[in-house]
């Protein structure tokens, strides 16, 4: 009856579609991107990567992968700007559904709440992900597997240094060890390196079933994954299950080995319960084996080690990524309706929002200055991302510095390396270096 | 620093060295290499050296070192004859005998010692089957010394799946390489018992590597190139050349050495470690994976096999019948002749074997001069040399028959069978030895592939010649308890006859105990009663308090704790109990091991309320107790100690033997009062003959006594269900003393406990 009704459902809507896509804008750690996430300023999903937010990207990506059916999941915090976002600016063709979640839920708490709106397999991404993959390929290798789920790892491309003060982001809490069986491409083993003690240990079962295991330290996760739609059964049983990462993406690697974890979860009453249309024809093929058959639930990875991709999850890689794009961005550098002053120099590497004035004998280098900046006389900006309505006095230098929304450096002001949160005034003559400049802030 | 150039034509003069270990240096060929060095037992009818010496021959190597441990005459004589010692040899062989090694480790220390090794070398078991081409894995070592001045050895592995047939599942091993150089970073063995539930590596290891691998898929062909022998004399401890060798070298900080893995896919390499892989290995060669090294090349002189369809081997000379019928992977030596209706599929069959008609064959290996008569049926066997087997004989999987074994006829063996001829030897000098010769009976361990538990069958009845049967439990060697008790027993007594003082005797059984991980518990066991021992029993009791002054010390250097004097006052009773006359020993011994403090008051009540107590010598405790209160009246002549020790002793007393107590302290009491009648304790005690030199007590001890009668006379009784003869000996003395107070039966010892406790314990003085 259920499938009738959801079939009716389908021929409803105007298109059927094989994939949802699910993006995720929470705020994950706060403190990584601290201060441009700050209330004054605009949520993680919203920070401009060449005078784009990051969200266009990912929106972009599902559009070309061919995916109509979009949930944008969002925090309270951020309903309001998201909303306003999708409706008033967005230009793709995508017609992104925005639902609200709870602040400080964990990424499967947020899918649970939306159960009910998952039909079919669904892609989980995050907004912060900018990546040159081509949706197809990624889609096919999972159409072709058909495991329980197929998630995307990349080799982070080198960062060119620079760009956020450095110290509020350790590399260690991010390194993971991942160990992918290369000839099957199976993802058999997820840990991050803050959960390994001195001794690095594997069960001996995992290498009965995998016995060649590659242990990769290079790989980091890009949160993307494709799940199968027994998935969020599972994450609905499952109510310990709170993050896709740390909780069901290992849970369900554990399970292509640990047959009693299997059973004992019930997971293989779900995975069977949704039919499997290679392994049915496979069946019916005469060089089928039976012994061949695998655990029902298998994870497959695809590693993506040939382009770029990365996420802005900290203010470096935010950087890393404003950069990257700056290169290959295709759009208009410099805002017709931005007044640059002859006398001025706007590498052919930066970008300039809409309306900005920029004063005479000023230097912009490999940077974005959003919309509506007043910039004064002999400016020098390089390797920095300004955002809207700041205003900038004369003869500051800018380097490596990330500026958000609204604030405004007054004239002989030197910066290297550093924030300078919302609506944050620098007084004139400052000059430091690695510093996150931002309004003191009553918690009340 | 020579410069490269001179240092490449150095390398291209030095002779290009091989060492083979002849040895397995363990014994999973027992009992078949009870007569025959594992290296020599045919695989498809070919020594086993010959596979490895042939796989040198063609790898160039220019010297060959030949360990050798176990039947190395044999070994010996076999080189000498070979083709190897011709005049056209491709190498110059050299047999080097070490009865002394006991593992590899030793081999490489001899070989280093002896200083023929002077530059690469190939360090190979003398059990491989491989085609690989060794040159390219040398090239390749060559190549990485250069890069990595810190490699010392590249070990050839094959890629194969977890469960290949050829990989010895109960030796498997885990390498972990770094993805791109192929270093080895870490190995772990993997052991079939104890089941191994997790690797676990070093993190330091993705430090260093980004990309790590961890290989459970490859095949150990023990074909290593070595660049330093010396690593072994450095660090004598070192026994198995992957166990300890590798790992130690991957593990150890300071050596900062390195050693990697050389990948072989195409190629076959094997070892032959156990009866899985000797089966697997066979079937492998006759079905041509490790060309050219198959029958049809004749690699022994004399050989003539020749390949036919089907995977059949045949040489010249083989008789076959009419109605034979020769299945798949079948290999027959010379002089074979085969009756009519014999069936033989995936087998291979020795020189000189008779089979008789009717007989069917499968998966077995039947090496020389076999004879099998009519109606066998054989499978996944092996027979060795000679075996006979009469008419109509059934063996099952996974027997083994070795040399000259004559086997029914009408039998039946059961699966995993193993017979000898050779007697059973046993390291007990009285063991029973079974009086065939012909059989005997021991653990068999499966070379069925489809049984890979290996170790535990064990066969259940043993089938000797002639058709009798005859059941024979297995032996087991003397526990280690025995041994060690016998040697506490031997050191005593060396102590006895030779007059030790008590630290010495002590420090040896210390030392003992040491070496044997027994425990304290264990060592009393043997020391109490063999101390005994020494008790000459026509003086008894002088002997007994001599023996025990002397030596009870020796006892207290055993007791640490009131638990271990408990425990050594079980086994005292134990011991005491088992004689009528070392029952008499038993409280003088309690009373001299309480004088020198061995033993203490404390632990004598708890033994004394321990429940086990109470059986074998109960008698005794009555006497000892008193005692006890008579020692600390002679050692403490204050009357309120004895009383507050009496006291404390009824406290602690069940109903049941508190009249004994009782009527002791009254008789001290009385003593106290001035009555000096000390009659009733010489009549407890007139065996042993303690005299109590009772001092008069003094006025003050009336009115003690005189509220102790009163609890008496008011309430107890005293219950003798478990009256035992001799206690009823002196029970008579008490009785008669004090006839009144046996009447009342419910007696509560609690309440009047209460009421003594609260005013009548006598303040300490």
């Amino acid at each position: 009856m259920l499938l009738f009704e959801s079939d009716k459902k389908q021929s409803k809507q105007k298109r059927y579609s094989e994939f949802q896509a699910i993006v995720l804008c929470g705020e994950t750690c706060i403190y990584r991107l601290y201060p441009l996430t700050e209330d004054n300023n605009v949520p993680k999903a919203l920070l401009p990567v060449a005078n784009k937010p990051m969200l266009h990207y990912v929106l972009d990506w599902l559009e070309r992968a061919g995916i109509t059916d979009v949930i944008i999941i969002s925090e309270s915090s951020g309903e309001h700007k998201i909303g306003h976002y999708i409706k008033n600016d967005y230009e793709g063709k995508l017609k992104p559904s925005l639902e609200i979640v709870k602040e400080d839920v964990g990424t499967a708490d947020a899918l649970r709440t939306i159960k009910d709106k998952i039909r079919n397999d669904f892609i989980v991404i995050s907004c912060d992900l900018i990546l040159d993959l081509p949706p197809h390929r990624f889609l096919d290798y999972h159409r072709t597997q058909e495991p329980a789920f197929t998630a995307l790892f990349y080799e982070p491309n080198k960062s060119d240094g620079g760009g956020g003060s450095g110290n509020n982001c350790k590399d260690d809490d991010l390194k993971q060890f991942v160990g992918v069986d290369m000839n099957r491409s199976r993802l058999v083993y997820v840990a991050s390196g803050a959960d390994l003690d001195e001794e690095f240990s594997l069960r001996m079962s995992l290498l009965w079933k995998f016995p060649r295991v590659n242990i990769l330290t290079t790989l980091q996760d890009s949160h993307l994954y494709i799940f199968k739609k027994w998935v969020i059964d599972l994450i609905v049983q499952r109510k310990s299950i709170s993050s896709v990462r740390e909780h069901l993406v290992p849970l369900l690697v554990k399970c292509q080995y640990q047959k009693k974890l299997l059973e004992r979860e019930g997971i293989d009453n779900l995975a069977k319960s949704q039919v499997n249309y290679q392994k049915t024809a496979l069946e019916y093929s005469t060089t089928w084996d039976e012994e061949d058959e695998d655990s029902p639930v298998r994870c497959q990875v695809y590693i993506y080690n040939t382009g770029f991709c990365g996420r802005g999850n900290t203010v470096a890689k935010y950087c890393d990524l404003n950069r990257y794009m700056m290169k290959i961005s295709t759009e208009t550098r410099v805002s017709p309706s931005a007044e640059v002053n002859t006398k001025t120099q706007v590498g052919s590497d930066s970008f300039v929002g809409d309306d900005t004035k920029i004063d005479e004998r000023t230097s912009i280098k490999r940077s974005t200055i959003g919309s509506h900046c007043i910039i004064g006389k002999n400016v020098k900006i390089s390797n920095s991302v300004l955002m809207d309505n700041i205003i900038i006095e004369d003869y500051v230098k800018l380097d490596g510095c990330v500026v958000c929304n609204g604030s405004k450096i007054m004239e002989k002001s030197v910066l290297k390396d550093c924030e300078v949160g919302g609506g944050y005034v620098v007084v004139s003559e400052t000059q430091t270096k690695n510093e996150q400049l931002v309004e003191f802030r009553d918690l009340s | 620093m020579a410069p490269k150039s001179t240092g490449k034509n150095i390398e291209a003069e030095t002779v290009l060295q091989a060492v083979v270990l002849a040895d397995s240096f363990n014994e999973r060929f027992n009992p078949i290499t009870l007569d025959m060095p594992r290296c020599l037992l045919p695989l498809c009818n070919t020594p086993l050296i010959e596979y490895t010496l042939e796989f040198l021959a063609v790898a160039g190597v220019q010297e060959v070192y030949l360990f050798c441990r176990e039947h190395s005459e044999k070994v010996k004589n076999y080189v000498k004859t070979s083709k190897w010692n011709r005049s056209y040899s491709p190498f110059k062989i050299i047999t080097i005998v070490t009865p002394e090694a006991r593992s590899v480790g030793d081999a490489l220390r001899e070989l280093d010692s002896k200083q023929l090794i002077n530059s690469d070398f190939i360090l190979i078991s003398g059990d491989v089957v491989s085609n690989i081409h060794l040159k390219q894995v040398l090239d390749a070592h060559r190549a990485r010394k250069n890069t990595d001045k810190n490699a010392i050895m590249t070990m050839v592995v094959k890629e194969a799946s977890p469960f290949h047939r050829s990989r010895a599942l109960g030796e498997s091993s885990i390498f972990v390489l770094d993805g791109k150089s192929q270093e080895c970073v870490h190995y772990e063995s993997v052991e079939l018992y104890p089941r191994k539930r997790r690797m676990v590596m070093d993190m330091q290891v993705f430090e260093k590597h980004s990309d790590v691998q961890i290989r459970n898929d490859l095949i150990d062909c023990q074909i290593d190139i070595c660049s330093v022998p010396a690593l072994f004399t450095e660090n004598f401890d070192y026994q198995d050349i992957r166990k300890d060798f590798v790992y130690g070298i991957l593990t150890s900080d300071l050596l900062g050495k390195t050693i990697y893995c050389h990948m072989v896919k195409d190629a076959y390499a094997a070892r032959v470690r156990s009866l899985q892989t000797y089966d697997a290995i066979s079937k492998d060669i006759l079905s041509r994976w490790t060309y050219p090294i198959v029958p049809d090349s004749n690699l022994q002189e004399g050989d003539s096999y020749e390949y036919m369809r089907g995977q059949i081997y045949k040489e010249q000379d083989v008789s076959l019948s009419r109605s034979c019928v020769l299945g798949e992977k079948v290999l027959i030596g010379a002089g074979t002749e085969i009756a009519e209706n014999v069936k033989i599929t995936n087998s291979v069959i020795g020189r000189r074997v008779s089979i008789g008609p009717n007989v069917t064959i499968d998966g077995a290996y039947i090496w020389d001069g076999v004879t099998i008569n009519a109606n066998c049926s054989i499978s996944r066997s092996i027979l060795t040399n000679n075996v006979v087997l009469e008419e109509n004989v059934i063996v099952n999987k996974g027997c083994l028959l070795t040399y000259d074994v004559i086997i029914g006829p009408n039998i039946t063996l059961p699966p995993y069978t193993k017979l000898t001829s050779h007697k059973q030897t046993s390291e007990n000098d009285d063991g029973d030895i079974s009086e065939e010769d012909e059989s005997g009976n021991q653990k068999a361990a499966s070379f069925d592939i489809s049984n890979l538990s290996l170790t535990d069958n064990e066969s259940s009845a043993s089938v000797i010649s002639d058709g009798s049967s005859e059941e024979e439990s297995d032996f087991d060697g003397p526990t280690t308890l025995e041994v060690f008790s016998k040697e506490v027993t031997q050191t005593l007594e060396r102590a006895f006859s030779e007059g030790h003082t008590v630290e010495i005797a002590s420090l040896e059984l210390n030392t003992l105990r040491m070496a044997s991980n027994t425990t304290f518990h264990d060592t009393r066991t043997v020391v109490i009663p063999t101390i005994f021992g020494q008790i000459n029993t026509d003086k008894l009791l002088p002997s007994t308090k001599d023996v025990l002054s002397r030596w009870g010390l020796l006892i207290g250097k055993l007791v640490h704790s009131k638990a271990d004097q408990i425990d050594a006052l079980f086994i005292l009773q134990e011991c005491c109990a088992k004689s009528e006359i070392h029952n008499k020993t038993f409280a003088p011994s309690l009373r001299i091991l309480y004088e020198i403090d061995v033993i203490e008051e404390d632990a004598i009540l708890e033994w004394y309320y321990d429940e086990r107590s109470k059986g074998g010598v109960v008698k005794h405790e009555a006497y000892s107790k008193l005692r006890d209160a008579h020692e600390s009246f002679k050692r403490k002549p204050s009357d309120w100690d004895i009383l507050d020790f009496l006291m404390n002793v009824i406290r602690n007393l069940s109903s049941q033997r508190v009249g004994f107590y009782l009527t002791s302290l009254e008789t001290i009491i009385k003593t106290e009062e001035g009555a000096f009648n000390v009659s009733v304790i010489q009549a407890f005690n007139a065996s042993h003959k303690v005299s109590v030199g009772a001092q008069s007590g003094k006025s003050g001890i009336a009115s003690y006594s005189h509220k102790i009668e009163n609890i008496s006379n008011g309430s107890i009784s005293v219950r003798r269900k478990r009256t035992i003869s001799q206690e009823s000996k002196y029970n008579e003395h008490v009785t008669s003393s004090m006839p009144k107070k046996r009447n009342k039966k419910d007696y509560d010892i609690r309440d009047t406990d209460g009421s003594m406790s609260d005013d009548e314990l006598p303040p300490v003085s």
